[in-house]
């Protein structure tokens, strides 16, 4: 007996481009936080650390 | 880099993604996942433009989303679950219409409760076209646990951890699935 559940399936193969815009956002994303990383958590706490040994 | 990550394992893969935040990897985890996410945000929309959409935000969020796979499970088992959510909740974000639908027919079915329970065999003999449209009115979560059970084959112990229900609920979720589409197909 066939099932109507597996003929639903797609026929056709994803196209590459959406694999393209996947990475290119995952990559915004990557940098975005590596930016809010360095600017939120590493040039702070350099800051401090640079003012603390000065003193 | 790439040729390490074709030979590890998927969660392995996903640790050294979520330690490195690596895109290079996170192509290697798309190329063995996109067909079956495909395939499931196929099922989930009305054309393949919508799938392919459907599908890039599932991956954007994935990347995003892959630190709380913590390695309880296997991480297709998680990728099945995340990826079914989604679908589920971008199908009733996007259709109040269809849920008001939904809800008068699940108003009829609790009047008719006591039906007989309806056989696999009897749901494996309805024509597809006319399943796929009788699946697009029913509610996304009923449509989930079908697809799970006969699209993909999925075992009852399987879809429980997937859902993170009880055996006895899958089973009811089910039986109760089958009955409204089969109920929706013989109406339309």
């Amino acid at each position: 007996m066939s099932n109507p559940f597996k003929k639903m399936l797609p026929k056709e193969k994803v196209s590459p481009v959406v694999k393209q815009k996947v990475l290119v956002d995952a990559t915004m994303i990557k940098q975005t936080l590596d930016i809010a990383n360095l600017y939120v958590l590493k040039y702070p706490k350099t800051l401090t650390n640079f003012f603390i040994n000065l003193k | 880099m790439n040729t390490i990550a074709v030979k590890i394992t998927d969660e392995d893969l996903v640790f050294e993604i979520v330690r490195t935040n690596s895109a290079e990897l996170f192509a290697t985890l798309y190329d063995r996942f996109s067909t079956v996410v495909y395939r499931k945000c196929y099922s989930f929309s009305k054309n393949k433009e919508e799938a392919e959409d459907l599908m890039h935000d599932v991956f954007v969020r994935l990347f995003v989303k892959l630190k709380t796979f913590k390695g309880t499970s296997k991480f297709s088992t998680w990728l099945y679950s995340f990826t079914y959510n989604f679908c589920v909740n971008y199908v009733q974000r996007n259709s109040y219409k269809k849920k008001e639908k939904v809800t008068i027919v699940t108003d009829c079915m609790k009047e008719n409760d006591a039906t007989a329970e309806v056989e696999d065999a009897d749901l494996l003999e309805l024509k597809s076209a006319k399943l796929a449209k009788a699946l697009t009115l029913i509610d996304p979560s009923d449509k989930m646990i079908l697809l799970m059970k006969y699209q993909d084959d999925m075992s009852i112990k399987e879809i429980k951890e997937v859902l993170n229900i009880g055996e006895s609920a899958v089973k009811m979720r089910v039986k109760r699935a089958k009955e409204k589409v089969v109920k929706l197909y013989e109406a339309l």
